[in-house]
């Protein structure tokens, strides 16, 4: 790999992810509790506290263990004898490292629902009736860079890695230059470099544009040295993984910090394995940078290899959702955006290989995913130089026309932590490097940042909508029920049987996908009749989908003795079961 | 172990001596001279007629480890499901330098439960080469700088399954981890079921005044569509079961539910774009084992999976999503060409188009993943029935039970006899036995074996070699010199396929230099025709090594061609110059000065 090349793509990287804020003001990346979040150990030992408190109504499971050999735990909460088999949401958080706002959400929602039970009636009656199982960080091993020094943005597990293939691994991660405890952005000076500064902004680079006259300053890396002298920056940190690739769909093979293939990680195929153990799992709220809640997935036609259509042997893979599961993911979008006030969530980071596309497309559930939280629109510039910038610019505001401000998000960014978090932006400031002659700097986005909101106000209100909508999904899961089925008389001994089965749940019984998958597994809707004949009629169907709110009837004629019982059942894990006797009269 | 009794045993090498002289007794007298090309006085007797179990297959592998210790290894990849090995013999030999540093091929079968007889072509393989390294200058040299990894089953449970329970030729085709195949939330509830008990499962058929079928006039056993005009007599009602669990259903949940050739991690997809690759690739133990084990051996650049049935050297790629790189494609296709001489009836063709699409198949994975040459050959083909292309009325069942009548002597086929079927009343079972239509009979076995085998060992033979050719040193003044040299690579497979050098997945071959101290060090490349010239030819370019210029690095060598280093270096005295590559090997030449 080229230097350039290099450059570049740790570059689009950082500028994809880590449009950061800082968690905190610090010098040390050794000092425990200076950010709203929890290291590793914190976080389990919360877990461990908080399934101990609340006995049967918590339970707690290792999913798998990290390269970094640190577990992956999986929160159960719900009261009743049926919690470990009804239908269940899932929780699942910081798939990607530096995402840990996401640890945060399903952690204190976890544990303001347990407390809240007995007390508040909503959550009492929610917990009675329905379970939610919570993974608060899927990646543990790159969530804890943001919480060892030199802190940094992390998104690959410990496994061992050679990146660049030279026989060594690890040999050149990022160097806190300037010892200030975080491993922020290094600018070169030299003639080859791409970036200068914004005349805006001046804390602010961004690309120079050789068709308005613009020239290059900086090289833009991030920080650190070449530690192993093959003349390349960082091209081989601690890290391998990262799980957010490391599912199926739209797998990057071999791609960087893909693995070895899909599942390869501990993490990944602890996860996959531990939801093939949990058929009940009906749906799954996925907290990391994929958002599918303002901007619903849609269907979108079009064809696949060789004109054949999508989602077939030689189509090849689906390129949207399927046309029946739009208006469900209409409607997830329309419940968040009432329950949590948002009006609108930043551009979707497309991600090969991510969690939130594999529940959905390759495991066959309903699979709603949230950032949790974004910078907020800044107060708008009303100075001349900011009007001429874009004012506030549009945060992620997608599609940028032409001359548009390449670098709004970040401007807004600046603007927004300048009032609300003055230490998130590292100042430039001169480093050395022996050997070096070129003038370098130091300085950018603390590690963390644009992902995690500060303590305060805008961590609260995250908290807050985020487990209003956990709340709201874990009501919509399926539940099937059946009115008493009506028996007729159509003759000496012969009965018709009609029987209506009902989805009470607010989402449909399965997706589309699903069914076409086979997972999750269908209504199993069976009339028993012993040794009696069934003139009409199945004696086992498989049903579904069926919509929310929607029904399906069905009818047998049996023929067996006047007083005889039969027996109707209809059940599967995602919609729970339902079973009515039945006397023939 | 019935069918251990059928070959002479011999377990420990103290015993060696004594039981093959007891051999030499009992066989000498009778006249014996090995037929060309077979092994002259085998130490360990193994009949090639026939298919063995799980127990019989380690026994094998141990007892070619007792009597040839210095050319074969006996070890487990891992287990299975149900907890059996799945044995590796690795051939290779060992007096010669470290069997995990040579150029290696890797060789299994059956994957598929029902495609038993690449086991026995890859045991007859290790068993071969043993039995001929001391008496063929060309094997010894083989295993000299060569390895072949031979695991004969990579699906040790559904093929004891196979062997060991009523089945057909087709099933089953699935491992045995249990899975819901139906979706009902019962698992494996309504396999088929040997209603006869005659250790077979074959057809039923039930005679029917409106069926569609008659009895074939030329072969009466086979029922053929009525012609037009023509009423019928039977109806055809499957293979032979019951609805075991009373769901108006035949068969419809059987062991396991899934296909073990479309659980691998390259390109694996989903259900509905692929039918049976289960809920996630590497989903199955046995397909993790083998990854693994080929991940910690990287020596391996060459694979054969051995399927059945059709007569086909299949490539990838599995699906049309996939390109294979054109250089890539050249080495194939010299191979497979190749192939088709040395199996006659077997077609080179590519999966995705010249048989079906498959997603996330074995083939495909050690390509595309791990950048390796593999094929894939479906063994048996009807050609082989009577070494013509061309079956009676274009009908193989009825050329193949022409065959069962006139070489068999009709052992390929269980008469039709009657039945009383709880579900479906007077029916009539019947059909050919599970060993016949995708396997080959006894006595094609071997040869069928060995024709394969010729093939791998073709293709062993042409994994990459590194050798290096020449070395040239040359005074530059000032206590400098140059020292030039040339590595080829003598066969036809490069060090790194295009898939492997684009993905960077092996790391690069090295060429070092030992002696003198080196103070600059180049990869020259251009001055045409590939090396040999020295004094720099025109239009040859030098390209520095900064770091670390002893060890030139060199992404790649070509089949049949050769790479060219220079260094700078201070100093006399002896030269070394090695050349070392994963899957090349390694070599060493020195001049003195």
């Amino acid at each position: 790999m080229s230097r350039s090349s290099f450059t570049d793509w740790r570059l689009a990287f950082y500028f994809a992810l880590s449009f950061c804020v800082v968690i905190a003001s610090s010098t040390s990346g050794q000092s425990v509790r200076e950010t709203p979040y929890r290291a590793h150990a914190a976080l389990t030992q919360n877990l461990q506290s908080l399934a101990g408190a609340n006995g049967p109504r918590a339970q707690l499971v290792t999913v798998a263990t990290s390269p970094g050999g640190r577990a992956i735990q999986a929160l159960r909460i719900g009261a009743g004898a049926d919690a470990a088999s009804r239908p269940a949401l899932l929780v699942v958080a910081n798939a990607s490292g530096p995402h840990i706002v996401g640890s945060e959400i399903a952690l204190v929602t976890a544990e303001r629902l347990l407390s809240g039970y007995g007390k508040d009636s909503t959550i009492t009656r929610l917990l009675d009736q329905r379970t939610i199982w919570f993974i608060p960080r899927l990646n543990p091993d790159a969530a804890e860079a943001l919480f060892r020094g030199p802190r940094q943005e992390r998104t690959a597990n410990d496994a061992p890695w050679d990146d660049d293939r030279d026989q060594a691994t690890n040999e050149d991660g990022p160097d806190d230059l300037n010892a200030d405890g975080v491993i922020t952005m290094l600018r070169i000076e030299d003639p080859t470099g791409e970036w200068m500064v914004d005349p805006t902004d001046p804390s602010l680079l961004r690309r120079a544009d050789p068709a308005k006259g613009e020239r290059g300053k900086y090289i833009l890396v991030r920080e650190g040295k070449d530690d192993d002298g093959d003349e390349r920056l960082n091209e081989d940190g601690l890290g391998g993984t990262d799980i957010n690739k490391n599912f199926t769909f739209s797998h990057p093979h071999l791609g960087a910090e893909a693995g070895m293939h899909p599942f390869s990680s501990p993490e990944a195929r602890g996860l996959v394995e531990f939801v093939m153990a949990h058929p009940e799992i009906a749906a799954v709220y996925v907290i990391g940078p994929q958002d599918n809640t303002a901007r619903p997935w849609t269907f979108r036609a079009g064809t696949g290899i060789a004109g054949a259509a999508t989602g077939t042997s030689a189509g090849g893979p689906l390129q949207s959702i399927a046309r029946p599961d739009e208006p469900t993911y209409a409607d997830f979008s329309r419940r968040f955006l009432r329950t949590t006030g948002v009006t609108r969530t930043p551009t979707d980071v497309p991600n090969g290989g991510d969690v939130l596309s594999w529940f959905y497309y390759d495991f066959g559930r309903w699979s709603i995913g949230s950032r949790g939280w974004w910078v907020p629109e800044a107060p708008r510039d009303t100075s001349a130089a900011g009007r001429t910038a874009g004012g506030g610019g549009a945060p992620g505001g997608g599609a940028a026309g032409a001359g548009a401000d390449l670098i709004a998000d970040e401007r807004n960014a600046f603007r927004w932590a300048r009032a609300r978090q003055p230490d998130a932006f590292v100042p430039w400031t001169k480093v050395t490097i022996p050997g070096e002659t070129r003038n370098l700097e130091v300085g950018g986005w603390k590690p963390g940042a644009l992902l995690n909101p500060p303590a305060g106000g805008e961590l609260d209100s995250t908290l807050a909508r985020q487990q209003r909508f956990i709340a709201e999904l874990a009501g919509l899961l399926p539940k099937v029920a059946m009115a008493e089925p009506t028996v007729e008389t159509i003759g000496a001994g012969v009965y018709r049987i009609t029987a209506d089965l009902v989805n009470q749940g607010g989402m449909p019984t399965t997706s589309s996908i699903g069914q076409r998958l086979g997972n999750p597994r269908r209504i199993r809707l069976e009339l028993t009749v012993g040794s009696h004949t069934m003139l009409s009629g199945r004696k086992v169907e498989l049903i579904g989908p069926l919509a929310a709110g929607g029904s399906l009837r069905r009818t047998w004629t049996v023929v067996a003795p006047a007083g005889t019982s039969i027996t109707l059942k209809a059940e599967s894990p995602t919609t729970g079961s339902v079973t009515r006797t039945i006397t023939l009269r | 172990m019935r069918t251990l009794s059928a070959f002479v045993l011999l377990s420990a090498s103290a015993l060696a001596g004594a039981t093959s002289a007891a051999a030499q007794q009992s066989l000498a007298p009778l006249g014996n001279l090995a037929a060309t090309g077979s092994p002259r006085n085998p130490k360990v007797q193994v009949m090639w007629d026939r298919f063995y179990d799980h127990a019989a297959i380690g026994e094998i592998g141990r007892r070619l480890q007792a009597a040839h210790p210095n050319t074969c290894r006996l070890s487990s990849m891992g287990k299975s499901q149900e907890g059996r090995d799945m044995w590796v013999i690795t051939v290779s030999d060992f007096t010669k330098g470290d069997p995990d540093k040579k150029p290696a091929m890797y060789v299994d079968g059956n994957i598929h439960s029902n495609e038993i007889q690449g086991t026995e072509f890859a045991l007859y393989t290790a068993w071969y080469l043993c039995e001929r390294k001391d008496e063929v200058p060309w094997i010894a040299e083989l295993l000299a700088d060569r390895t072949l990894y031979i695991v004969p089953t990579i699906n040790p449970d559904g093929r004891e399954h196979y062997l060991k329970e009523p089945n057909t030729a087709s099933s089953p085709r699935t491992g045995k981890v249990p899975r819901d195949n139906d979706g009902d939330g019962v698992i494996d509830e309504d396999g088929l079921d040997d209603l006869d008990g005659d250790g077979h499962i074959t057809q039923m058929r039930r005679r029917n005044p409106n069926g569609r079928f008659i009895q074939s006039p030329e072969e009466p056993r086979l029922l053929i569509p009525a012609p037009p005009g023509q009423k019928g007599e039977w109806e055809i009602l499957g293979q032979e079961g019951i609805d075991n669990d009373g769901d108006g259903q035949v068969n419809e949940d059987a062991i396991g539910g899934y296909d073990p050739n479309r659980n691998w991690p390259w390109r694996w997809m989903p259900g509905y774009v692929q039918g049976g690759s289960d809920f996630y690739p590497t989903s199955l133990p046995e397909t993790r084992n083998v990854i693994a084990f080929v991940q910690s051996h990287p020596n391996i650049a060459g694979a054969q999976s051995y399927h059945n049935s059709g007569g086909m050297i299949l490539r990838g790629p599995g699906s049309p999503q996939d390109e294979y790189r054109p250089q890539d494609v050249q080495v194939y296709d010299q191979l497979g060409r190749t192939g088709e001489r040395i199996l006659p009836g077997y077609r080179y063709i590519v999966v995705w188009s010249g048989l079906y699409i498959v997603w996330g198949g074995e083939l495909d994975w050690f390509y595309g993943a791990r950048g390796i040459v593999t094929f894939s050959n479906e063994l048996w083909t009807s050609f082989k029935l009577f070494e013509k292309p061309d079956t009676v009325n274009n009908r193989y069942d009825q050329t193949a039970l022409e065959f069962d009548r006139l070489l068999l002597f009709r052992d390929a086929f269980v008469p039709w006899k009657a039945y009383k079927h709880p579900q479906y009343g007077d029916i009539e079972i019947g059909g050919t036995k599970k060993t016949f239509g995708r396997a080959e009979p006894g006595f094609l076995l071997q040869a069928e074996g060995h024709r394969n085998m010729a093939f791998s060992l073709y293709q062993t033979y042409q994994l990459p070699k590194v050798e290096v050719d020449s070395i040239a040193v040359t005074p530059l003044g000032n206590g400098l010199s140059e020292v030039t040299a040339i590595v080829y690579n003598r066969r036809l497979v490069p060090t790194h396929t295009q898939q492997d050098v684009e993905n960077r997945i092996s790391r690069p071959d090295y060429i070092s230099l030992t002696g003198p101290s080196v103070v600059a060090g180049y990869q020259v490349t251009g001055g045409g025709g590939g090396g040999g010239f020295f004094g720099g030819p025109p239009n040859e370019i030098s390209v520095e090594q900064k770091r670390n210029p002893q060890r030139i690095e060199i992404p790649n060598i070509p089949g049949n061609s050769s790479v060219k280093v220079k260094w700078v270096v201070r100093g006399s005295g002896p030269v070394t110059v090695t050349a070392d590559s994963e899957k090349g090997g390694s070599h060493s030449k020195s001049v003195g000065r």
